[in-house]
């Protein structure tokens, strides 16, 4: 543990303003993500899974420097980014890049991918003459398993999971250190899945790379990740090795989310714990334990106070009183 | 590879050109629209070629001739109360009606999208610009453009001015509403975690994924631009006599509507042509530009 991690984020929040009335004045905030730390190292994957609504992707987002983190600090490769403006964060943007969730959203209808790809050593090579970027591009389509031929086909030609490795060339073309995979792979059809985390996998082993992997398919983070974090919302719950989240979580939520992946024929009985009600209102934040509401083994004191988030086991940390 | 670089450019190069041919398909398929563009396109030769379709000038007078009936004496369309030709002023008419719509359409797009573009981009602004465009939408059109000429004097390059003035309201809103909706997509946010500049994510990545509800804007401008040069050269605003403008040429021909009716009805007849052929080509192209069947099918 000696070693700086790449990023490391300190009680981050998000707060969405909620404005009403004739003055817009700001009348209640959508608590989206509420203080999270965490921290990856070089080359590892750090998991980040959730509900929809909990903030995994306004997380993404606000590390990647689309959105602006209302408090908290970020530091990416020992600096602190979390309070640049758009123009210094530029130089950062080479090392810090992202996936998005919509292969079919993500491109430019109208630019060929070809020219997609070129941009980006536009923006950031400006010295690189045509002749380079192109042959750049080329190596990158060929390093994401597209042909060559690709270069002058628009978007619309290309399949869910073909684009998506033109998404994943696009983040890949400034040689980043972190990639922010948001739903990477969760709009594409199983098979393809299996192939884009072959490559992202692959990539990682070449280019040491890491990645803060974001979705609610508890099963492809698990096959994606070194350690998981668990949110719900915009809270932390438990963070640990993938290994031993998935074989012994303690957190009552986590229990709850594990036991719904479906699994075949299954000889041992699982107790399938299903949660009452609906998550919360981030705009309506509870009190105390943000789980108490629908927590199964809640106790009264857990509306009153938030629970502290620590270590239980050696980098294994939880939310909980009961614990 | 040079071989293969070439068999690639060509491919996109086909691909490009079926996808014009599909609209223009599409378009053609509507009855109306293709009539549309059929009449769009003999004033557009009529105005180009207008000095060699006609034998007389426009300004030729020739008093021993004057209100002959269409046919007489070698005036396909007649002659006017000064004995110039009907057809080389409703050719030369043409030529002056496309050149206004055009420049005075031109002009509206560039301010429009201008506005549009930072009203829809810049919160701040948004605001601001809105407030000012509601507030030229506020005004009757025609009311706006003579206020305008009332102001700058009467002329035709003062026609130009006001009505494009007039355009760049409608054209801002309909600019700021598509880049509201594009700058959510995921591919702007894309080019944002790139580090684009503002100016290139406007302009290479919005501007041209808002063309299509563009095209069918200038267009239907274009019949509106046309309608308000004669009107306001109807009401004496715009073109001055002599000059062969259809507004003009009506509010002359009016005058002897019992005895010549064609000198009224000629020119008449040219502009409700016109504002047709643009109006229904603008429908066509909607349905043809239809974003739901555009690129992602």
């Amino acid at each position: 543990m000696s070693r700086t991690p790449l990023l490391e984020v300190n009680n981050v929040t998000k707060h969405f303003p909620i404005k009403k009335g004739v003055f817009r004045r700001t009348k209640a905030h959508v608590k989206a993500v509420n203080g999270v730390d965490l921290f990856v190292h070089e080359g590892e994957t750090l998991g980040v899974v959730g509900e929809s609504g909990c903030g995994k992707s306004t997380l993404g987002r606000v590390i990647i420097g689309l959105e602006k983190m209302t408090n908290g600090t970020i530091y990416f490769q020992g600096d602190s980014i979390g309070q640049l403006s758009d123009r210094h964060l530029k130089k950062y943007k080479r090392n810090l890049q992202m996936i998005f969730q919509d292969p079919f959203a993500s491109l430019n209808p109208r630019q060929k991918v070809g020219d997609a790809l070129e941009e980006v050593f536009i923006i950031h090579d400006s010295d690189l003459n045509k002749q380079h970027r192109k042959q750049r591009v080329l190596e990158l389509l060929k390093e994401v398993g597209l042909k060559a031929e690709h270069y002058h086909r628009y978007p619309h030609e290309f399949s869910g999971g073909q684009r998506q490795r033109i998404g994943i060339a696009r983040a890949l073309a400034l040689n980043p250190s972190l990639i922010v995979c948001d739903e990477a792979v969760s709009a594409l059809d199983v098979s393809v899945q299996a192939q884009v985390i072959k490559l992202l996998k692959d990539l990682q082993k070449k280019y040491q790379l890491s990645y803060l992997f974001i979705s609610h398919d508890l099963g492809v983070v698990r096959h994606m990740s070194d350690r998981v974090l668990v949110m719900y919302l915009g809270a932390q719950v438990e963070l640990g090795d993938a290994s031993r989240i998935y074989a012994n979580p303690l957190h009552p939520y986590t229990k709850a989310l594990l036991s719904a992946i479906p699994r075949p024929k299954t000889k041992i009985k699982r107790e399938r714990i299903k949660l009452q009600g609906d998550m919360p209102s981030p705009a309506n934040y509870p009190k105390g334990c943000p789980f108490h509401t629908r927590c199964p083994i809640a106790k009264s004191y857990c509306a009153e106070r938030m629970p502290a988030y620590r270590e239980v086991e050696e980098n294994h940390f939880v939310a909980c009183h009961e614990v | 590879m040079s071989s293969v670089a070439g068999l690639k450019e060509k491919q996109e190069k086909s691909w490009k050109e079926h996808r014009l041919i599909t609209i223009f398909r599409d378009l053609v398929k509507n009855k109306l629209a293709a009539i549309g563009i059929v009449i769009i396109a003999s004033i557009f030769i009529a105005a180009v070629f207008a000095p060699w379709l006609s034998s007389y000038g426009p300004y030729e007078q020739d008093l021993s001739g004057t209100k002959l009936a269409a046919g007489a004496d070698g005036h396909i369309l007649g002659t006017d109360n000064y004995g110039r030709d009907m057809w080389s002023r409703l050719v030369h008419g043409a030529r002056l009606s496309l050149v206004v719509g055009l420049s005075s359409v031109a002009i509206g797009l560039i301010g429009g999208i201008g506005l549009g573009l930072l009203a829809g981009y810049y919160r701040k602004l948004d605001g601001l610009i809105m407030r000012v465009v509601d507030l030229l939408f506020a005004f009757p059109g025609i009311l706006l453009a003579m206020l305008i000429i009332a102001m700058l004097g009467t002329s035709l390059i003062n026609v130009i001015i006001a009505i494009s003035i007039w355009s760049i309201p409608g054209c801002a809103r309909i600019v700021r509403g598509s880049v509201l909706s594009i700058k959510q997509q995921e591919y702007i946010l894309a080019m944002k975690t790139l580090g684009a500049s503002d100016r290139r994510i406007l302009l290479k990545h919005i501007l041209p994924n808002c063309t299509a509800p563009l095209i069918v804007f200038a267009t239907m401008r274009m019949a509106t631009a046309i309608l308000s040069t004669s009107a306001l050269s109807y009401l004496g605003l715009g073109a001055q006599p002599p000059t062969p403008e259809w507004g003009a040429m009506i509010a002359a021909g009016q005058d002897f509507m019992w005895e010549a009716p064609h000198m009224a009805i000629i020119p008449g007849l040219g502009i409700m042509l016109t504002v047709f052929a643009f109006n229904v080509v603008g429908d066509g192209l909607r349905d043809a530009l239809d974003p739901n069947m555009d690129m992602n099918v």
